[in-house]
């Protein structure tokens, strides 16, 4: 190896020892730093494509040479229109991943530079390959991506496709993706420190304004400097003199700032004490600001793996016209968290609202149902294809990462029905608030307006003729479909835990309290329909009174 | 990059430490046709940025060309 290599920067060919982790140094094939370089082997003659950001005028990441030899270990020579390119970013100069063979044509794979390093791939086919000539063109070329932005791994950029033929004739190809702009952390970082360093220049005249800071620059360190050189020789007498003056005139009138600045805002007045607030929210905000960009991540929502893998799920939600508002807000914020991967929408009344209305980043599906029925909420539908389904009533605004926990919750457990709201129901029968559940230190009941569940096993269950007489219940009521769920799943669990909690953040909202289009929005009697339900219910299904799952049962904490 | 043998595909990528900013090239196995991968470790760490690793077979051998430039500093993972 060639200590000065990496400074000169070349390209270099290792052999496999011991394949495919162990690698000798085999030969430098080209003295350029050639950048993402890749060999074809097209008609007995090597092309060694690469781009070489350090020659003159060269234009980084738009710039694109062809070297050609009999041997992949050379010697290389140029190309004769070298450099290809030099010039625009956008046009996918730069290689972005390996040239393949298709049907009897050659393609280049280069990345869009344009917007940021590595945005887009570009595939172009190569029509003349030869010692004296290039000629390329661009070609349709569609990579499926995300519109979820940093929530998902390739929803900023995506600067590398590798493709494959198998020995099935089938091709495998391999992208990557990032949820950031290149340079992310470090733009964080920098606007990290510069937010803190303001708010330490806060504090510090924070300091000066109260009186707690002074800046002193004590006259007599300048004297007994001056008095030390007192012996020295004329000369240097006279320019340490100087100095030592210059030095304390500067800190005389260093000496003189806080005062100032105490007489100019006067803070022992109502405007002084304004500026004081003013300044001292101004320092917490810039420390605020500066800690979320040093820790706080690039802000991206991330799901949650289980055994190493991660999953989607369909998101439904039952509402009809008079609910819109909360329906479009409800389709922005969802579609947007990492693992939905649909959402249906089980449109119950009135004239269903069109696809264009909803600004989705997944796609939607409106279900119109023919009859206003809330146990629409567990029909079965063989379009959904996750098997797992999150029932989410359109009021309720809670954060991805809650989402994404109870999914992860979920995935441990895919029978149980695993939710963010608990109840519990005691011999008294009583349907009582999560208040009640809190006191009890338990719970034997998640409300399904929050609720993970698995589609085939809920809704077969909900559907099945021994849920009949409970569904006409609900019909009846207009009310307790939910319940009846619960119910169903203790029925079918025997002893085991049939229902699990998720703590949603406190930032969770549920919108119907404003509303007032819900169906809970009479209390009272809301609460006496839903009493008469789990009494209905217990005599077809069974008591729910003898179970009851403690709180922080969790090692996470996510339940407690 | 993916290269095969036999039914067993290996990946060859580019690892970074946001950290350090600098690359290493990494493996990893798959014997279900891409599904599942099994990550084997560093295949090629340098004391300098590595990137872009192409993998190919000449002479009954398997070569590796990487490439590598301490001006390159912007990459992402791959």
């Amino acid at each position: 190896m060639m200590p000065e290599s990496n400074e000169i920067g070349q390209l270099n060919l290792y052999r496999a020892v011991n394949f495919p982790l162990s690698w000798k140094l085999e030969k430098v094939i080209l003295k350029k730093p050639l950048v993402d370089s890749t060999i074809v082997h097209h008609e007995g003659i090597y092309w060694l494509i690469g781009s070489d950001h350090t020659g003159f005028g060269a234009k980084k990441n738009g710039q694109l040479e062809i070297w050609y030899s009999s041997s992949p270990l050379g010697t290389w020579k140029p190309h004769k229109k070298n450099p290809i390119y030099n010039g625009k970013r956008s046009i996918g100069a730069r290689n972005g991943g390996r040239a393949f063979l298709y049907d009897g044509s050659l393609y280049r794979v280069g990345q869009d530079c344009g917007e940021n390093y590595g945005k887009r791939i570009r595939v172009s086919k190569i029509e003349v390959l030869s010692k004296e000539e290039y000629r390329e063109v661009e070609v349709p070329f569609s990579l499926e991506a995300s519109r979820k932005g940093k929530n998902s791994w390739n929803g900023v950029r995506q600067h590398h496709f590798d493709v494959k033929q198998l020995s099935s004739g089938e091709f495998i190809g391999l992208v990557d993706g990032d949820r950031v702009t290149s340079g992310d952390l470090f733009h964080r970082v920098i606007l990290g420190y510069a937010s803190l360093a303001a708010a330490i220049s806060v504090v510090i005249l924070l300091g000066f304004l109260l009186g707690v800071v002074n800046c002193i620059v004590p006259s007599t360190w300048c004297m007994n400097y001056y008095a030390g050189k007192r012996t020295d020789a004329l000369l240097n007498l006279e320019t340490a003199g100087l100095f030592s003056e210059k030095l304390r005139r500067i800190g005389s009138r260093l000496n003189r700032v806080p005062p100032f600045l105490r007489g100019f805002v006067k803070p022992n007045s109502s405007m002084g004490k304004f500026t004081l607030g003013v300044i001292v929210i101004l320092g917490l905000l810039l420390t605020c600001v500066g800690v979320r960009y040093i820790y706080g991540g690039s802000g991206a929502v991330e799901p949650y793996p289980f055994k190493g893998h991660l999953s989607q799920f369909t998101l439904a939600t039952m509402t009809y016209d008079a609910r819109l508002w909360n329906l479009k807000m409800y389709v922005k914020r969802y579609s947007r968290c990492p693992s939905v991967k649909e959402i249906v929408v089980i449109w119950n009344k009135g004239p269903p609202p069109d696809l264009s209305e909803l600004d989705s980043a997944v796609p939607v599906r409106i279900r119109v149902q023919k009859q206003n029925s809330l146990n629409n909420r567990f029909e079965i539908d063989p379009l959904i294809k996750t098997r797992a389904v999150l029932e989410l009533d359109d009021d309720i605004m809670m954060p991805c990462d809650d989402i994404e926990k109870g999914f992860r919750v979920w995935r441990e457990h895919p029978e149980r029905l695993v939710g963010f709201y608990p109840r519990f129901v005691d011999q008294t029968m009583t349907y009582s608030a999560e208040k009640f559940a809190r006191s009890h230190k338990g719970y034997n009941m998640i409300l399904t307006g929050a609720a993970f569940m698995d589609v085939r096993f809920a809704f077969d269950m909900y559907q099945s003729d021994k849920a009949k007489l409970g569904r006409v219940f609900v019909d009846e009521q207009f009310n307790c479909e939910d319940i009846l769920l619960n119910f169903l799943y203790a029925n079918a669990s025997g002893s085991g835990k049939a229902v699990e909690y998720v703590r949603p953040s406190l930032v969770t909202i549920d919108t119907s309290k404003f509303s007032g289009v819900a169906i809970s929005g009479n209390t009272n009697q809301h609460y006496r329909k839903r009493s008469k339900c789990l009494r209905r219910f217990s005599d077809l299904y069974g008591s729910l009174v003898d179970r009851r799952w403690e709180f922080g049962g969790r090692k996470d904490g996510w339940d407690l | 990059m993916v290269i095969k043998q036999g039914d067993t595909l290996y990946l060859f990528f580019e690892t970074k430490s946001p950290i350090t900013m600098q690359g290493d090239i990494g493996a990893a196995k798959s014997i279900d046709k891409g599904a599942t991968w099994e990550p084997l470790g560093i295949a090629l760490d340098e004391a300098w940025h590595l990137s872009f690793p192409f993998v190919f077979n000449y002479n009954g051998e398997v070569s590796l060309s990487v490439t590598y430039n301490d001006i390159v500093l912007d990459h992402a993972f791959l």
